[in-house]
């Protein structure tokens, strides 16, 4: 039996067993009307894209702290971000992103999406360094900022959901827009390379201690990366009316929980399954049509075993084609499931499955979905995935730009 | 329809389910001591070695699915929206106590564990089988609308059967002057359920173009939700 008559006879034993709730299809389109980001690869989308495509990566030894007690001294950091007295780095990173954005719509509102913000002004708070208390310490003030950044908007909420932050506030977004509650919401991702989080995960001993190799047989571990990226998400008549470009549209998405865990994926990735499952119900597509995955990818033993099982559970014994851009750009934490879907876009719209930089030789299981060269691809739909912390799972289907 | 199904809630001065009438002294901000008695059945070691922000929202969140009768074992979907200002800011200054103590070397992994605010979405995950959507937001106030707005959205798209919503702030650390006022409350949470007749509960929460109203009273917010309760005097909050 073919995969496609599975699916058309609800066989497959993960996605069609009955527990799958009827989600709501989307009442109004959701197109993606614009995108932007700065990562170590680039300035632009653009240049990240093409230098992914080349088969660069961010990830150098750096020295934005002394790393002599950890297990690493590798991170994709954005050059030229030095840090002031009493201002984040995060302020910087956000600069660069908002001077890129154009006009935006009306009453947008803005979402923002970080796990952890300015952490860097609570080390030069404990480190005693000076610090101006007016400056931003919690997230919550994300949506403000950015605000004031691009001189528009009005400042909604900041997600923060680990990993898969970005992820989520984009999923949310869809959501709130094609339910009409919303005619357009900007989601502006972040994170950056801070000391803080650094040698937490040298604690965890999941940092790389070489530039991460997601789905090698041999990976280490995972590289933080610096990155923010804003995504226009706009209600399709909405954008029409205003002579906006469609540059894809999110037609999926679903999250869901291990409830197992606190810092490991379940082992038999049923979260990750579910959230997969739900996010193509919701499309209203079929498995078949999705014909590329951006995996979450980090380079960790765990989250790269989880997530090809999930697969494989998922399309069964199809081997469908799976990258990650952890390799290039790092682990940007909290921006991580923005930059994927920006960079989802460029590949559906290119046509270019990019390597995943890093990898030599794919672990046994995802031997046949990963490669270390680009392909090509001819499909309307690429699917998104993202775990974290706290056993958090999610999904996004993206489709092609509409003319 | 959505039915307002359960309430659970942690003050300064200490703990309960259902609509709290009487929130005491807030002049000392101190943590009640929560056994784990109190929320479990059966032993939680680990419930003792939770953050206070974990563990405080952990049980707000238990008593609020105890109010609502739900078993935890119940096969409906369930998901949670928590809010919150200052997070887990202390556990943010005690892990990097750790790192500067000795220079990287003495970094905390289990503090590290802790210095996400979905710390609090993990743990009340894993204890109350919470396998739908399930993430933090932080807005400018508690007392905003965005929680709920969220939580109704996850219900009425299907993504979910019951949703726990609601806050958990118990403010920063003593070395951290920051302004933010905190909160009276530290932690509350709303168990919301797509209505059905078998289990009726507090009330319907309407949705409409309009906002969102419970009782015949348009609500603002999950903490005008509580003071909107039919046996809640008016002003004791």
């Amino acid at each position: 039996m073919t995969l496609d008559m599975m699916e058309k006879s609800g066989s497959n034993p993960h996605c069609f067993d009955g527990s799958n709730p009827d989600l709501q299809r989307p009442l109004r389109r959701v197109w993606v009307a614009g995108m932007w980001g700065v990562t170590a690869l680039g300035n632009t989308i653009e240049d990240t894209w093409r230098h992914i495509l080349q088969g660069n990566t961010g990830i150098l030894p750096m020295d934005r702290f002394s790393t002599e007690t950890y297990m690493s001294d590798y991170a994709a950091c954005i050059p030229g971000m030095p840090v002031s007295a009493g201002r984040s780095r995060m302020l910087d990173m956000l600069e660069r992103l908002t001077v890129q954005i154009g006009p935006l719509p009306e009453n947008v509102l803005i979402i923002t999406a970080t796990t952890k913000a300015d952490i860097d002004l609570l080390e030069n708070i404990q480190n005693k360094k000076n610090v101006d208390h007016d400056e931003v310490l919690y997230p919550h003030r994300m949506p403000g900022i950015v605000a004031n950044m691009t001189g528009s908007g009005n400042p909604g909420f900041n997600i923060s959901a680990a990993c898969v932050s970005a992820s989520i506030a984009v999923g949310r977004a869809a959501s709130l827009i094609s339910r009409g509650c919303h005619d357009a919401i900007l989601v502006c991702c972040m994170d950056f390379v801070s000391e803080f989080v650094f040698s937490g995960f040298s604690s965890l001993k999941i940092l790389s201690p070489t530039p991460c190799q997601p789905f090698d047989r041999d990976r280490q571990g995972l590289s933080l990366g610096d990155g923010a990226c804003a995504i226009l998400l706009m209600a399709e008549d909405h954008a029409r009316k205003d002579n906006r470009t469609c540059l894809g549209t999110i037609d999926g998405w679903a999250m869901s929980n291990d409830a197992s865990h606190m810092t490991s994926p379940s082992r038999d990735a049923k979260g990750l399954v579910q959230a997969i499952c739900w996010a193509v119900n919701r499309a209203g597509i079929r498995l078949m049509d999705i014909g590329v995955i951006s995996a979450h990818g980090t380079g960790t033993i765990y989250n790269d075993l989880m997530e090809i099982t999930a697969f494989h559970k998922v399309f069964q014994t199809r081997q469908i084609p799976v990258y990650s851009v952890k390799g290039a750009i790092g682990h940007t934490l909290g921006a991580a499931g923005g930059m994927e879907v920006c960079l989802g876009i460029k590949a559906l719209n290119t046509g270019l499955v990019p390597s995943t930089i890093g990898l030599t030789t794919p672990m046994a299981e995802a031997m046949g979905m990963v490669s270390t060269v680009v392909r090509n691809v001819d499909t309307d739909f690429l699917m998104t995935t993202n775990s974290g912390f706290g056993g958090i799972n999610s999904s996004i289907i993206l489709g092609k730009s509409i003319a | 329809m959505i039915s307002v199904a359960g309430v659970g809630w942690v003050s300064w001065q200490g703990y309960g389910q259902g609509p709290v009438k009487h929130i005491g002294d807030m002049s000392e901000r101190r943590l009640p001591d929560i056994p784990w008695t109190a929320l479990f059945d059966t032993p939680d070691r680990q419930f003792g070695r939770m953050d206070a922000y974990s563990r405080i929202g952990l049980a707000a969140a238990v008593f609020a699915m105890k109010d609502a009768r739900f078993r935890i074992l119940d096969n409906r979907i369930k998901g949670i929206v928590a809010v919150t200002q200052t997070g887990c800011l202390r556990s943010d200054a005690d892990y990097f106590r750790t790192v500067l103590d000795g220079r990287g070397i003495t970094a905390s992994p289990t503090l590290f564990a802790y210095t996400l605010p979905t710390s609090l979405i993990g743990e009340i995950a894993i204890r109350l089988g919470i396998t739908g959507p399930g993430f933090v937001i932080q807005q400018d106030t508690l007392s905003g609308h965005a929680g709920l707005d969220l939580a109704v959205d996850i219900l009425e798209s299907n993504e979910a059967d019951a949703m726990l919503v609601g806050h958990c702030d118990i403010g920063p650390p003593d070395a951290i002057q920051t302004g933010e006022p905190g909160s009276d409350l530290p932690a509350l949470f709303f168990v919301l359920r797509k209505d059905d007749s078998l289990e009726p509960g507090y009330g319907i929460l309407s949705v409409t173009s309009h906002g969102m109203s419970f009782g015949n009273r348009v609500v603002s917010g999950h903490i005008d939700l509580l003071a909107s309760f039919p046996s809640h005097p008016e002003g004791m909050l």
